[in-house]
């Protein structure tokens, strides 16, 4: 197992390399969106987090009230911004004890789904905020 | 000038069509590719940026990969295998490396033989298989290129999914990575198969890929 997982890391380091170069492993900039949604989160700033939020993520909060109003009611707890893995554009985010996920945009990464948990091996997670 | 484009029709037409064909796949995939983005809640990219992407880089590796497959194969497997009656295959008595003065090297080299056919020893050994080999090599490059761009665009495509992504390992065990790959194999195998049947009974006039028209079924191995 160990041998197995070693000889990922050898095939992903270069493979991340070359991607690096090109750009294409932004994490410092996923990790930062998502320590400013943690915060905005951790201060209660409901507004500030909508913002960081991917429209369909807002849309699907905004039934009946608005984005701000139903984060502010929802309570979720988002941690400080853990390990993040990114695949083209799209990121997932460890942040204690839920997880993040995230989508470039022109503007930069917003979250796509905040408060997830898994559901089991290879379901979609189920997220508070956004989602599937 | 004239001279040099009719000496080399056949290369530089299929290279000019290669140009146009992955120019058109390049819009034609980057279409396709923002209508999924938009679908999928995320955002349009350009060009450009589609084209460094793994959507992109899997899509022709996984063309690439079984092309040379067949082409590997076919070489290899016409020195053993034969077919009665087909222009693709050699004559039935031939089947194998064949001898040194059938195949022109060491001492039955012409004066006219590549180097490395006259020399023999290591040389020669490496030059009669330099086409597989090099078929081979390419082959291996375009499969492995494409189990790395396919692993890529499926971890994005497994978190756009809010699902976890997977290992290298992983990737090369998943029904998408041998999907992509057999599904292009077969499309080769059964060409290849076609082309070596068909090509007993039917005629295709001044192609050396077929017999001559006036050529009987049962002859194998001439072309016309």
């Amino acid at each position: 197992m160990r041998r197995r997982r070693r000889a990922e890391l050898l095939l992903a380091l270069p493979v991340r390399a070359v991607l690096g170069l090109a750009g294409c492993t932004p994490t410092g900039e996923v990790t930062s969106a998502a320590g400013r949604f943690a915060d905005a989160v951790h201060r209660h700033d409901a507004r500030g987090a909508c913002a960081l939020l991917a429209d369909r993520a807002r849309r699907s909060v905004e039934v009946t009230q608005s984005c701000a109003e139903v984060l502010a009611a929802l309570h979720v707890q988002v941690g400080p911004p853990g390990e993040a893995t990114v695949w083209g554009d799209r990121a997932q985010v460890r942040a204690t004890p839920d997880t993040l996920f995230l989508a470039r945009y022109t503007g930069g990464w917003r979250v796509t789904g905040a408060g997830c948990r898994p559901r089991g091996a290879d379901l979609p997670y189920e997220c508070e905020i956004g989602g599937p | 000038m004239r001279r040099v484009l009719r000496d080399n029709g056949l290369g530089l037409a299929f290279g000019m069509l290669f140009l146009a064909a992955v120019a058109g796949q390049a819009v034609s995939g980057n279409a396709d590719f923002n209508a999924r983005q938009v679908a999928d809640g995320g955002q349009p990219i350009g060009l450009a940026a589609y084209l460094t992407s793994s959507a992109f880089a899997v899509d022709v590796a996984e063309n690439w990969q079984s092309e040379y497959l067949q082409f590997l194969l076919y070489i290899v497997a016409t020195v053993w295998l034969v077919q009665r009656g087909s222009p693709e295959s050699k004559p039935l008595d031939k089947v194998g490396t064949e001898t040194d003065e059938e195949q022109k090297i060491g001492r039955y080299a012409t004066s006219a033989s590549p180097r490395w056919a006259r020399v023999r020893g290591r040389r020669t050994a490496v030059y009669s298989h330099s086409l597989a080999l090099v078929m081979g090599l390419l082959f291996v490059m375009s499969w492995g290129a494409q189990c790395v761009a396919g692993w890529a665009h499926f971890n994005s495509g497994q978190l756009g999914a809010f699902t976890d992504p997977v290992g290298w390992l992983s990737y090369v065990a998943s029904p998408d990575f041998w999907n992509r790959s057999l599904q292009n194999w077969q499309s080769e195998f059964l060409a290849v198969g076609s082309m070596a049947v068909l090509s007993v009974y039917l005629r295709e006039r001044g192609s050396p890929e077929s017999k001559p028209v006036g050529a009987a079924h049962g002859v194998t191995g001439e072309t016309g």
